[in-house]
């Protein structure tokens, strides 16, 4: 009687135990699985949600470099080069290129990853700098009369600079004037040049010089590469074209907020905006655009080639003296102004996802 | 009573393990729902982002049809009066999603006959992959492969332009575009987003890529387009286009049955400049 009571007691017990077993194990089952869709969903969204922020930050990096353009970064860049930026910063590793495509074009890449999550962006956006549309007629544009003396020259015949090559042939028909003439003739109306106000060229200028600077800018090169020459930067490639040079091909926008002095041997090319008085003497030469909102004395042997245009806001009379000459060139105020316009985004498919 | 008490037992521990099991398996629905309605948005975004206005050409409710990006490159070279040689996927002048093929769309810019650059597009009639055909280009570092993508030049380019106008695009930023359809449709009976490309004289199968969402009933849909325009309202017309807001709305009915709504809004990228 009690072995048979402890044989069923020993039964009853088993059964149950196992089938709570396998419950609790089931249970355990849906419970890891609940947990694993919890975690699975938490990491998509968060991988989601992160995803859009990574590439509207490569987004803003492309908008970022393009308001802040590396102006004379890019301007030194030869056709087919690159310079690369790095930054780290909120967890976001990113990189933005900036490739030369011809005078004026430039490709603008931007990555971002965020390793956290391995999660990237990234954007392509095309840009350009537009030659300015308008050039000035003249080699000398001023208001009133201004003071040219003696043997200065002031020549609105197109000719090419010394020693550039690739120059077109000036129309037949564009024969020189008198100075005087020239000089008298000319008035200005707007402070824009090319259709473009000046405080915009400034603005997007790719070298500043501040006020009361008295400099003796040379090109700088290192290799094969138009490098700058520090601070302030003066080296405003080479008008000079005796021997080959690697910033033959740089014109930079250069601007000066107030008065500036140009002496010795100082030379450069692009467009020089200049904010207060140039004093050109001894041997400056500039070729280009030269842009200056007080007045301009041209002093010694100082050449401009291109087009020379004073607004001399305070009426204190402009002075090209004995020795000195600016020459109207189509061909250096072509190349000057070729990419001297503002960057803007390069047609209606700028945009372009890089992944 | 002991047979009884572990009855009640096991019944109770198995209505824990059914009621347990549904529990999941609504939780998996809703996952899966859930995931249904971000990837409407996704999708969408994926087509219509890169897209400018004048690339969208038809839209409704249910149906956009855009010429969607294929892919980006810097020409480097021209090989034909209406050919042009792109450098491939692993170019730094270059960005594709996938390699261009015959009835794509090339665009690109070029000076016409009156001085002005003008946006050109025109049908790609034959793509070839080359090696090294990039090589003397400056924009072909890090890509040694290459397309050759032959196109119809517009006839009013061939007839007025003395340079060809493969010739004037290189070293310019060119773009393929595929024209693409983001349907909401039934497949197999379930409402799904769909996408379909053109294959060069054909629309290619419409390949479900997202869902399931809730049938169509009367005027709401579990998938609807809806389109802004460049001052917020809504708009028809396909060129006024700016902005797609895609709604979904999402029901998963397999073991579980959950439903879940959402909508995104993508801004198209192009054509209005920054």
């Amino acid at each position: 009687m009690t072995r048979a009571l402890v044989r069923r007691r020993s039964r009853r017990p088993g059964f149950a135990l196992l089938s709570v077993l396998v419950a609790m194990t089931l249970l355990a089952v849906f419970a890891v699985g609940a947990a694993f869709l919890a975690v699975l969903e938490t990491r998509g969204l968060r991988s989601a949600s992160r995803q859009p922020a990574v590439q509207i930050a490569a987004e803003s990096l492309a908008v970022g470099t393009v308001a802040a353009w590396p102006g004379a970064g890019a301007a030194r860049l030869t056709v087919g080069d690159s310079v690369v930026s790095l930054a780290r910063t909120n967890a976001l590793e990113s990189r933005v290129r900036v490739l030369r495509l011809s005078s004026s074009r430039y490709l603008v890449t931007a990555a971002a990853e965020d390793p956290r999550f391995g999660v990237r962006g990234g954007v392509w956006l095309a840009v350009r700098r537009d030659s300015l549309p308008e050039l000035p007629p003249r080699a000398l544009t001023a208001p009133g009369a201004p003071d040219v003396r003696g043997r200065a020259v002031v020549d609105d015949a197109d000719r090419a600079p010394a020693l550039w090559d690739g120059c077109p042939e000036p129309p037949p028909n564009d024969s020189a004037s008198s100075p005087a003439d020239a000089a008298r003739r000319d008035t200005l109306a707007e402070p824009a040049f090319g259709g473009v106000p000046w405080d915009t060229l400034a603005a997007h200028a790719d070298v500043r010089v501040e006020p009361s600077t008295v400099a003796e800018p040379a090109p700088v090169t290192v290799g094969a590469r138009c490098v700058a020459s520090g601070t302030p930067d003066l080296s405003w490639g080479e008008p000079r074209r005796a021997a080959p040079s690697a910033c033959a091909a740089y014109y930079p926008v250069i601007a000066a907020s107030g008065d500036l002095t140009l002496r010795g041997e100082a030379r450069g090319q692009g467009v020089l905006i200049v904010g207060g008085d140039l004093v050109m003497r001894d041997d400056a030469y500039f070729a280009g655009v030269v842009l200056v909102r007080g007045r301009a004395l041209l002093l010694g042997g100082a050449r401009v080639v291109g087009a020379l245009v004073v607004r001399d806001v305070r009426g204190l009379g402009s002075v090209i003296a004995d020795g000195a000459r600016v020459q109207r060139s189509t061909c250096a105020l072509g190349r000057a102004t070729a990419g001297a316009a503002p960057v803007r985004v390069d047609g209606a498919h700028a945009w372009a996802p890089l992944w | 009573m002991t047979v009884t008490v572990g009855a009640l037992v096991l019944g109770a521990a198995f209505s824990t393990v059914a009621r347990q099991g549904r529990a999941y398996a609504t939780l998996a629905a809703g996952v899966s729902a859930r995931a249904a309605v971000r990837d409407a948005g996704d999708v969408t975004d994926a087509e219509l982002r890169w897209a400018a206005p004048q690339d969208i050409r038809v839209a409704t409710d249910s149906l956009v049809e855009v010429a969607a990006f294929v892919g980006a490159a810097v020409a480097c070279a021209s090989a034909g009066p209406s050919a042009l040689v792109l450098p491939g996927p692993s170019g730094v002048a270059s960005a594709w999603r996938s390699p261009p093929r015959a009835g794509d769309e090339i665009v690109f810019g070029a000076v016409g006959i009156d001085g002005r650059e003008r946006e050109r597009r025109a049908a790609i009639v034959g793509v070839v992959r080359a090696t090294d055909a990039c090589a003397s280009s400056p924009f072909s570092a890090g890509a040694p492969d290459a397309f050759v993508v032959t196109f119809a030049a517009p006839v009013s380019d061939t007839l007025t332009l003395p340079e060809p106008l493969a010739a004037r695009a290189v070293g310019t930023p060119v773009r393929i575009l595929r024209a693409t359809r983001l349907r909401y449709y039934a497949s197999s009976s379930r409402p799904v987003l769909g996408v379909a490309e053109w294959e060069g004289g054909a629309w290619g199968t419409v390949q479900p890529t997202s869902g399931p969402y809730a049938a169509r009933t009367g005027s709401s849909a579990g998938l609807a387009f809806r389109f802004i325009d460049s001052l917020g309202g809504a708009t028809e017309a396909p060129r006024a286009v700016r902005a797609v807001t895609v709604t979904a709305i999402s029901r998963v009915a397999d073991y579980g049955v959950a439903t879940a709504a959402g909508s995104a809004v993508v801004a198209l990228r192009n054509g209005g400049g920054r």
